[in-house]
């Protein structure tokens, strides 16, 4: 091959991938999220990225996704009158698809008469308890998972954007204590396997970066959605540590922190995951 | 490395002081812990320097290690575990063969192969019994070891994850990684 020949293939094989990631959009899928400045993760990628690609696809078919079954369910609750009130979510919120959109890339927020935070779940459970007079729903309940996976899902496309100010600051700052804070007998953190080892194989699980912009998510070992409630549990307890209740302020002080490090990645709920 | 000289010097003391002690049980629950055993002491043991680390020359039983059986714990998901970080060319065959037991082999640490090359018996030994005193910030657990840990779930609290055997085991297979 002459030197001029091979100059200029090198050119346009340059511009043509130059071309290929302008294109691409920094959705956490195919390109990454970028951080500049006081950031953990430089590139901040989904799970969705580390899957198989029949289980990304089974994601993305808006038929075929698993976690339709709840997604459905939960859309039925919403315009459900229930409680010595008689009362719907319909009918304070009117439609989901307009006034539920954002809630789930801002969540959990401060509370200020729990002075605490409080994520979707139990905002959801307070809704019914104190608007509705109705019974709070269990954790793994599939009403719960298919409430927080319809008013979740509104938020699809959209960037996590949680904003750290006075208010929630010190529950982050929590939060960052507990994803740094070796545990267990087998004394690891989560930012051992998320931080430092992401994309890397741990035994025949891929690892991934452990972000929430996808929850409730469809697990496959599950073989049912999960709130990242329970995810955490699942992580406490490989290490052989002893979990936290779901909805304790630790893991919810967590759920805060591990939402703000995938800033940015869009909204994928219900994602399915291995 | 002031961080591994920190580790080292208080892991000596640790070390020559002598018996690292089971933590004792919290007060309440007396009837629990009536039925349950005394936790056995660990066995104690002296670290010295070593030429690339720090090590543990004295066998920890004195009794030699049976490598075939080091080789079940290591492929073991509930007891050494080590396939799921590290890589061992020798075993890919057997792997490849009985894939439900071997599994897959991680990649997230550096492969075994050539272990022992790299560093000496005592070396080895002290890597398995707790890898933090020569790499602090490693993701390895600490196998043979039960002191300040935070909130270990109740089945394993006090408890090593592998015996003072398992690890002489491990050890003479490891040896063989030359
Ligand atoms: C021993 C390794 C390990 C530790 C430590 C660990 N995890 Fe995980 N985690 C996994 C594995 C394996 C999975 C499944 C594959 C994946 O998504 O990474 C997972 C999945 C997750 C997911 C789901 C990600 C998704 O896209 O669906 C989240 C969120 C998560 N972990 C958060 C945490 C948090 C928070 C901690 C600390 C409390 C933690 N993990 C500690 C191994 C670990
Ligand atoms: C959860 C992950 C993990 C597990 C499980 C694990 N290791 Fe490691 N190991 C590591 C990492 C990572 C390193 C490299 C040190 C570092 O940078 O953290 C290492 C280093 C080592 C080294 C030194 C290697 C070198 O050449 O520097 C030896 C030897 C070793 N491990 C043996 C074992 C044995 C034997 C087992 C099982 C009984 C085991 N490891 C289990 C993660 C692990």
């Amino acid at each position: 091959m002459g030197r001029f020949i091979k100059m200029a293939l090198a050119g346009l094989v340059a511009s043509v991938l130059m071309s290929g990631a302008a294109m691409a959009a920094p959705d956490g899928k195919s390109a990454p999220i970028v951080n500049k400045g006081d950031h953990p993760l430089p590139e901040v990628w989904s799970g969705y990225k580390y899957s198989k690609v029949d289980t990304q696809a089974t994601q993305d078919d808006e038929f075929e996704n698993p976690a339709n079954l709840w997604t459905e369910q939960g859309e039925a609750l919403w315009s459900k009158k229930d409680g010595s009130e008689k009362k719907a979510c319909q009918e304070c919120h009117n439609d989901a698809k307009a006034s539920m959109k954002g809630v789930a890339t801002r969540y959990p927020v401060y509370y200020k008469p729990w002075k605490k935070l409080i994520n979707l779940e139990q905002r959801i459970n307070l809704c019914r308890t104190k608007f509705m007079k109705a019974k709070a729903y269990k954790w793994k309940s599939n009403e719960l998972l298919g409430l927080t996976i319809y008013v979740a899902k509104q938020s699809n496309g959209m960037p996590q954007a949680i904003e750290v100010n006075a208010q929630n600051k010190p529950f982050w700052e929590k939060g960052k204590e507990h994803y740094y804070k070796r545990r267990g007998q087998l004394d690891m953190a989560c930012a051992h396997c998320h931080e430092k080892y992401f994309g890397q194989k741990l035994r025949a699980n891929t690892l991934t970066q452990g972000q929430n912009n996808g929850f409730p998510t469809y697990r496959l070992k599950w073989g049912k959605p999960g709130s990242i409630q329970r995810r955490f549990k699942g992580c406490n307890k490989q290490v052989r540590a002893k979990p936290y209740k779901m909805g304790s302020d630790e893991y919810v002080n967590l759920e805060l922190y591990v939402r703000w490090r995938g800033n940015g990645l869009p909204n994928e709920t219900p994602s399915v995951r291995p | 490395m002031r961080l591994s000289r920190i580790a080292f010097l208080f892991c000596s003391i640790v070390g020559l002081t002598g018996l690292l002690i089971q933590p004792g049980m919290a007060a309440g629950h007396k009837k629990k812990m009536m039925k349950k055993m005394a936790p056995a002491a660990l066995v104690s043991y002296k670290i010295s320097d070593g030429p690339a680390i720090t090590a543990i020359n004295k066998s920890l039983t004195g009794k030699a290690g049976d490598k075939a059986a080091g080789e079940k714990t290591m492929v073991n998901k509930k007891k050494g575990n080590c396939i799921a970080c590290h890589v061992i060319t020798k075993l890919k065959a057997k792997a490849a063969k009985n894939p439900k037991k071997y599994s897959q082999m991680g990649l997230i640490a550096p492969p075994l192969d050539g272990a022992a090359s790299r560093y000496t018996e005592g070396e080895l030994r002290m890597l398995l019994v707790n890898a933090k005193v020569a790499f602090p910030d490693t993701i390895m657990p600490g196998f043979y070891r039960a002191d300040n840990l935070t909130r270990v779930m109740g089945k394993f609290k006090g408890k090593t994850v592998i015996s003072a055997q398992d690890v002489e085991n491990i050890l003479a297979f490891l040896v063989t990684l030359k």
